[in-house]
């Protein structure tokens, strides 16, 4: 990357973050359940993706959501192998469209991963897709789509709030996202719920097309993911380069036997820098830069 | 192969760019390591004598006549010699090193000189002696009494040597001396006796033998001759005898000339008839008529005759004999002579080298021969000898990055994670996608800025260091006073805890 580009990038990211903090309300640290809101938006931008009136358009500028930050580069490449790997074996005589991501340990990319791909599905015109933070424990997606904490799954599974309250049009294409909520003591206890299943169910039947992506707490952590993995359609397991023990792999994937397992997703990769394999997608990836990398 | 080399190499690239921080300063930890040890290990200083073999003058000059001791012999022994237990023992009690130690404690003090001296040949007439102490003092002194003893030990040995070696020679001049005396006195004695025999001339007593053979057939045939005429002068003096004679003799003419019948013939036969008638009858007493004088005379010519033919007879006799023991006589002598002649020869040579024996010990005596010359006497060494600091602190650079990355080659091989797709592979589910390390141009700036950070404080830190050994190329001490007043400093305390 040469400093000009570094620099030019450095400026159209300082001028996002403006327009973000013009944009978003100020005071926004008070987090209270929204007025009931219709999931789709009342008011359309210049896209016709939903855009919440409390949020607006949300303006994620996390450098690791590829697939909205930098669509040409290598690895939202790979985000969209992934999408189309995964519509072709979750559409099939049924469609099985809730999908887990997880992993072994902490910090393997679980979440960055979930949002990608949700991402990559959402742009697609074909599909809407609901990312639900389901890490209750730690949950990030709102951090990462820089909204503040509110009602979100947790308030769901104890009943508090109704699901459609929850729901946030992110304004990226078809993509909308439930946070996770308060913190809560017992999430593995909620998620064995009955209540929880019922929440699931409701999440996937609501609209058939729709792809429900859910973002979980690592296996060998915590007991909530395999229950979890237990009740959606297909698990996406995440692999993390010089993390994650191979023992830690193993295990993790052995307590996810029963589950439906769909595949690995082998995260941050090295690259051999000098591999012919990207240096097209480098190029091209270059070439677009003049355009702000922002997504829609 | 070429394929997996490169692979290889760019593993290990990888390895070093993805850990360049870690390497920077786990190669600093381990040259700052090396960098101590090079101070805190015991400084030994190295005290050095250089001996040249001189070779005298006088000994190209004299060579042939003295018979000095081989050089060669003495270089190659030499430093078996130097190091010898008796001359470090003798050493070491001149320093009074051995004082107040046990027998064990000097045995392993001697161990020690041993292993620490160190002797070395240049140029087969240079040779150097150096040893290593942590005190500098010692290992001057040292060097200097253990050269100067092995050169007075060489010396007196070398005189003692030429002196034995003369010893030896008059010894046997001695006993050589007496031998051939002895032999002589045997040849003298053995003429003496034989001397007679031993000068004769074979020939000429064969000649004198064949002379007197001779002289005897002469004298026999005389003798004969008288005998005959002994009787014929018996003969002679009796007139019939006579008248007898003178008839036969008519008649052996008349014979030639006439027939037995011739008158005359026969008269001369009657006359012969009756003197012989005659003769007959005066047989008994009548025959002194003879001259008695004649024959006496005669009869004593024969007797001398006879005596002096026996003489010769024994002459002869004694000669012969004379003759067949003279070649046995001479072999005596010339067995005896040869003997003196080999005794004679060896106390020659004998007394030959005895005289150049005599030069030798002179020349050793008077220091005329090879002599060792202390060209460079072992001088108070300032700077220690080990550890090479500087060669330590080069090999500690250079062993701080080789250390550095087995290090990380190290931690790579024991870290457990997964490390590539394919031991995800491995689990046997299907890898949907190999996402590459997204860039965080952010975060990559604070881990550049981070890293450069620590380049930078590691290049100050190294160039700090370098401070060391730029200082022990210039060849200044502050360290080591330095560590001198810190140690000098821990005794002190030491001291006045244990008071």
């Amino acid at each position: 990357m040469s400093r000009i580009e570094k620099a030019m990038e450095k400026a159209a990211f300082l001028r996002r973050q403006g327009d973000d903090s013009a944009a978003r309300p100020r005071g926004v640290d008070v987090p209270q359940p929204a007025a009931p809101v219709a999931s789709p938006s009342p008011a359309t931008q210049e896209f016709r993706a939903p855009v919440s009136p409390r949020y607006g358009t949300l303006a994620p500028d996390s450098p690791y959501l590829v697939s909205l930050k930098d669509p040409h580069c290598p690895a939202a490449e790979e985000f969209r192998k992934l999408k189309s790997v995964l519509v072709k074996m979750t559409t099939g005589e049924s469609f099985r469209n809730s999908i887990l991501v997880t992993s072994s340990v902490p910090g393997e990319g679980k979440s960055l991963t979930a949002i990608n791909l949700a991402v990559s599905l959402a742009q697609e015109l074909d599909h809407t897709v609901l990312l639900v933070d389901a890490d209750l424990r730690r949950p990030s997606v709102h951090r990462y789509f820089n909204v503040e904490q509110g009602a979100g799954l947790a308030e769901i599974l104890a009943g508090e709030v109704e699901i459609a309250e929850t729901i946030i049009p992110t304004g990226i294409g078809k993509l909308s996202i439930i946070r996770a909520g308060r913190s809560i003591d017992n999430p593995a206890e909620l998620f064995g719920s009955q209540r929880s299943r019922g929440v699931l169910a409701e999440l996937k039947n609501r609209y058939p097309d729709r792809y429900i992506i859910l973002d979980s707490s690592p296996v060998l952590s915590f007991a909530e993911a395999r229950t979890l993995a237990g009740q959606v359609d297909g698990v996406l397991f995440v692999v993390m380069e010089r993390l994650a023990s191979q023992t830690n792999v193993r295990e993790a994937l052995d307590a996810l036997k029963s589950s439906p397992l769909l595949g690995i997703v082998y995260n941050a990769a090295t690259v051999d820098e000098t591999d012919g394999r990207y240096a097209y997608y480098r190029e091209s990836g270059a070439r677009r830069k003049d355009s702000p990398p922002v997504a829609p | 192969m070429q394929q997996s080399f490169e692979t290889e190499y760019k593993k290990y690239l990888q390895l070093l760019t993805r850990n360049k921080e870690r390497f920077v300063v786990w190669a600093l930890a381990i040259m700052t390591a090396v960098f101590l040890l090079s101070f805190i290990l015991p400084r030994k200083y190295e005290a050095t004598s250089t001996v040249f073999i001189e070779k005298n003058v006088i000994g190209e000059l004299v060579k042939g006549i003295t018979v000095t001791p081989s050089m060669e012999q003495t270089i190659s022994v030499l430093t078996y010699e130097i190091t010898s237990r008796t001359l470090l023992t003798k050493v070491a009690d001149s320093l009074d090193m051995t004082l107040g130690k046990s027998q064990s404690e000097n045995e392993v003090l001697i161990r020690n000189l041993q292993l620490n001296t160190q002797v070395k040949v240049k140029d087969r007439n240079l040779f150097t002696i150096s040893y290593t102490d942590k005190n500098p003092k010692l290992a001057r002194d040292y060097v200097n009494t253990l050269v100067r003893t092995y050169i007075e030990q060489n010396t007196s040995s070398k005189r003692g040597e030429s002196y034995g070696a003369t010893q030896f020679l008059s010894e046997q001049i001695k006993a050589f001396n007496e031998k051939l005396q002895k032999a002589e006195a045997e040849v003298n004695s053995y003429k003496r006796e034989k001397g007679g025999v031993i000068s004769i001339n074979e020939g000429k007593l064969f000649e004198e033998i064949n002379s007197a053979q001779q002289k005897l057939y002469d004298l026999e045939l005389k003798r004969r001759q008288l005998e005959g005429m002994r009787q014929v002068t018996r003969k002679g003096s009796d007139p019939l005898q006579l008248k007898l004679v003178a008839l036969q003799k008519r008649l052996d003419e008349l014979k030639v000339q006439y027939t037995d019948n011739y008158p005359e013939v026969l008269t001369v036969k009657g006359d012969i008839e009756s003197v012989k008638e005659q003769l007959k009858l005066r047989k008994g007493g009548e025959v002194l008529s003879l001259d008695p004088q004649e024959l006496a005379r005669i009869d004593a010519e024969i007797g001398a005759l006879k005596v002096s033919e026996e003489g010769l007879k024994r002459y002869i006799a004694s000669n012969r004999q004379l003759l067949q023991s003279i070649p046995q006589a001479k072999a005596g002598l010339a067995k005896l002579e040869v003997e003196w002649e080999n005794q004679k020869k060896i106390y020659d040579q004998l007394f030959a080298r005895h005289g150049q024996s005599e030069v030798s010990k002179q020349m050793e005596v008077q220091d005329k021969s090879t002599t060792f010359r202390i060209v460079d006497p072992a001088l108070l060494p300032v700077k220690p000898s080990s550890p090479n600091r500087l060669k330590l602190m080069l090999l500690g650079i250079v062993g701080g990055l080789a250390g550095s990355f087995a290090l990380l080659v190290l931690a790579d091989q024991l870290d457990p994670s997964v490390k590539e797709v394919a031991t995800v592979r491995e689990s046997g589910l299907p890898v949907l996608a190999v996402i590459p390390r997204v860039r965080d141009p952010l975060g990559e700036a604070a881990s550049r800025l981070r890293s450069r950070r620590i380049f930078a404080a590691s290049a100050l830190y190294f160039l700090l260091m370098l401070v060391f050994p730029v200082m022990e190329a210039l060849d200044m001490p502050h360290m080591d006073r330095l560590l001198d007043s810190v140690y000098a400093f821990k005794t002190e305390t030491v001291n006045r805890v244990l008071h």
